[in-house]
């Protein structure tokens, strides 16, 4: 089934922006659960964000240096149930 | 029947509220040492030979001992804590308003903490840090209730009555309406002695008191500025001006019912307060009448804004007092300016 | 080879800290997702700290926790919809959704809501455990907080009063090198926190955080310490994190290498691997205790998430307490 990829509330000031750096998984590659998806840069730092599902990564939505908000879909899963 | 002034009537009010209850102590700096003070005010004096276990006397630590008396209240014990004077409230707050008056809401409703604080208010020459009038600081603390007794009737009752409460009540009292004796009396100390009866009563919680009816303006004080907001008014009685007087005694909640009916009946509302005007409780009451009776010219009467200061000519010129609380309301009369 | 009681509480160690790092990783899942409201303090990697101390108290000991108090809910039997309920801010919360993660607690499991000024239970616990001892009744209460609250007034006073009063309460440190992102050589001197006990005259230890057993033994040796009235004790119990301070903490601040020392050191894995050799457990066994909490903690998820929501009826309800008890 098709999971959405949400991004995460992960900048420290409200409001402020959550910067796309670079996807680690290729379009149609394998990802596991808790594998380091993408790193986005934040006010506060560079962080990883996770696959939150186990499966095939089948569309990113956000190419680097975009900014994203906070539950905006940047990426989706074809995931294993 | 047996008249006592606010320190001795504490006293009694402490004592008989322990005798009543083994789970309430007294916790706080020198108030209970052989051969001392009975705390600052004399208030807790010779308690700790009746009741050797419950009078503990603390180090230098408000923020310490203003939490143990909360996490001991959350277990079922019923403390009355003594701040020595009201000024070092603030090293104590994060527990009072962080702690003490959040943790049954943050809870869910699980906690309790029946704890009472007491605190010594007012200016006596002792300079900026020992003279504050910090009753502002707590009213509008979700979760803590604020009362200020006048006199020894009410000191009593409302003690009691904060006892018996399953909540944290902050009890300001005036150092100048303490009455005490001997080598710990204050100078420009005013009367504040009462009938007190011999049965048990008390005063409840959250309502005013009218100290004194009058159509022509309502004068609202309390603590010090009751007693003076009485004698404004026998001076004003000879002018032809009767002034009804409004001792507010309950400052968190605030008694609207009673503050509003004393305002509208006069339509002219002073509000006197020791402590800088701004952002007083005077600012609150002065709010919730507007809201409330809009029709009612509403003045304040309150100290400048500047911390107190030491001089005598100066700390009485900070302070309202009898006169000009009666200029005020002749003011008030003639045109409703500020004050 | 252990009696089968022995057996027993041990694998019930093991499974604790199973089920709290179960509940922690699910937990950072859903924030993930964005599924969950407001932020988290997780404790993955501090699981012997919570697990160890709360085992060796009774069930009417109480403890004290801090804004990172997942863990020390679980370890003192709360269980996992609790929790969830109220991290989802439901009324069937443990504190009716008017908590949150920050203030987890369960006064009839003997967990006072946490305390999210940092040093701010330290002054409670004191008084709690003046309660028990005017009420003479043998009880204790632990108090947790981290090496950062060792700075705090709070710490210092609250340890003195419980000294000088010889008070009931185990003052739990559960040191991680770290004050949200700042190492314990830059805010104090003397590192080690248990030497702080010497000078206020009470007694104090330092144990290895990550050893269950280890602290179980410290915990339970502060416990009878603290019933025979023998006053309070410091327990320093060296551990690590392996999540951000918050959930939007990338951990930029910990070094690799020391990052790798302590994954070495895991707390659940080491533990494991000592009952596996010594025959108490086996691998099979050990993956059924992960299984069943993930499987717990996912039906406690889809519970909570359609619990329901506090209404505005109780938006003002349990300000105060109503007219006095008897």
């Amino acid at each position: 089934m098709q999971v959405e990829v949400k991004m995460p509330d992960l900048a420290a000031t409200e409001g402020s922006d959550i910067v796309v750096k670079r996807w680690l998984i290729e379009v149609g590659a394998p990802v596991k659960r808790g594998q380091p998806l993408l790193e986005v840069e934040t006010d506060k730092a560079t962080m990883e964000v996770e696959s939150i599902a186990t499966g095939v990564l089948t569309a990113t939505r956000a190419p680097a240096e975009e900014k994203v908000a906070v539950g905006q879909v940047i990426a989706t899963i074809e995931a294993k149930t | 029947m047996k008249r006592q002034g606010i320190a001795e009537a504490l006293r009694d009010a402490i004592a008989e509220e322990m005798e009543r209850d083994p789970r309430v102590f007294c916790i706080g700096e020198d108030i209970g040492v052989p051969g001392g003070w009975g705390g600052a005010f004399t208030v807790t004096l010779n308690l700790e030979k009746r009741f050797p276990d419950r009078i503990l006397n603390t180090p230098i630590a408000e923020l310490g001992f203003f939490g143990v008396a909360t996490g001991a209240a959350m277990m079922g014990m019923r403390p009355i804590v003594d701040v020595q004077y009201s000024d070092f409230l603030f090293l104590a707050s994060d527990q009072i308003i962080n702690n003490a008056a959040k943790l049954r809401y943050m809870s869910g409703g699980q906690i309790r903490v029946p704890m009472v604080m007491r605190a010594p208010v007012g200016a006596t020459g002792r300079g900026a840090q020992h003279a504050q009038n910090m009753e502002r600081h707590f009213i509008g603390v979700p979760g803590l209730k604020v009362v200020a007794p006048s006199n020894a009737y009410d000191a009593k009752g409302l003690l009691k009555a904060a006892v018996r409460d399953d909540n944290p009540v902050m009890i300001f009292e005036h150092k100048l309406l303490y009455g005490s004796k001997g080598a710990r009396a204050e100078s420009g100390a005013v009367d504040a002695t009462s009938d007190i009866p011999d049965d048990d009563y008390s005063v409840p919680l959250g309502e005013a008191a009218v100290l004194r009816p009058g159509r022509d303006v309502t004068i609202f004080g309390w603590l010090l500025m009751a007693h003076f907001a009485q004698q404004a008014a026998t001076k004003l009685t000879a002018e032809g001006i009767e002034a009804e007087v409004v001792d507010v005694r309950s400052l968190s909640p605030l008694d609207w019912p009673t503050l509003v009916t004393s305002a509208r009946k006069s339509g002219r509302a002073l509000i006197v307060e020791e402590g800088p005007k701004t952002g007083g409780v005077g600012a609150e009451i002065a709010a919730g009448l507007a809201e409330r009776a809009p029709k009612v010219r509403i003045a304040r009467l309150a100290s400048a804004n500047i911390p107190v200061p030491f001089s005598p000519a100066l700390e009485n010129l900070y302070r309202p007092n009898a006169e000009r609380i009666a200029s005020g309301a002749r003011r008030l009369i003639a045109d409703g300016r500020e004050t | 080879m252990n009696a089968p009681d022995e057996s027993t509480r041990r694998l019930a160690l093991l499974e604790r800290m199973i089920a709290i790092r179960e509940f922690e990783d699910g937990v950072r899942f859903l924030f993930l997702e964005g599924s969950m409201p407001g932020t988290i303090h997780q404790c993955q990697g501090q699981e012997a700290t919570a697990v160890g101390v709360c085992a060796a108290l009774r069930a009417d000991d109480f403890i004290t926790s801090t804004f990172r108090g997942h863990g020390h809910a679980l370890a003192k039997g709360l269980t996992e919809q609790q929790l969830l309920d109220e991290l989802f801010g439901a009324s069937t919360g443990c504190c009716k959704g008017k908590g949150g993660s920050m203030h987890v607690g369960d006064m009839s499991k003997g967990m006072v809501p946490g305390i999210a000024i940092v040093g701010g239970g330290i002054p409670l616990a004191a008084g709690m455990a003046l309660a028990f001892k005017m009420q003479r009744a043998d009880r204790v209460v632990a108090c947790f907080f981290g090496d950062g609250a060792v700075a705090e007034g709070a710490f210092h006073e609250g340890v003195n009063i419980a000294a000088i009063w010889r008070l009931p309460a185990i003052f739990v440190c559960e040191n991680n090198l770290y004050g949200a992102s700042t190492r314990i050589d830059l805010v104090m001197n003397n590192p080690r926190i248990s030497d702080r006990a010497a000078a206020y005259g009470f007694f104090g230890e330092t144990v290895d955080g990550n050893d269950v057993e280890a602290v179980y033994a410290a915990a339970a040796r502060a416990a009878a310490r603290c019933r025979a009235g023998d006053g309070p004790v410091l327990l320093e119990l060296l551990t690590y994190r392996r999540t951000g301070h918050s959930r939007r903490d990338p951990c930029a601040y910990q070094p690799a290498m020391e990052r790798k020392e302590w994954t070495a050191r895991d707390p659940i894995d080491a533990f494991a691997a000592r009952l596996q050799a010594e025959g108490v457990v086996d691998a099979e066994s050990v993956e059924r205790m992960r299984a069943q909490s993930a499987q717990r903690f996912a039906e406690a998820v889809e519970r909570a998430r359609a619990a329901p929501q506090p209404s505005v009826d109780e938006l003002t309800t349990d300000v105060f307490a109503a007219e006095a008890q008897p």
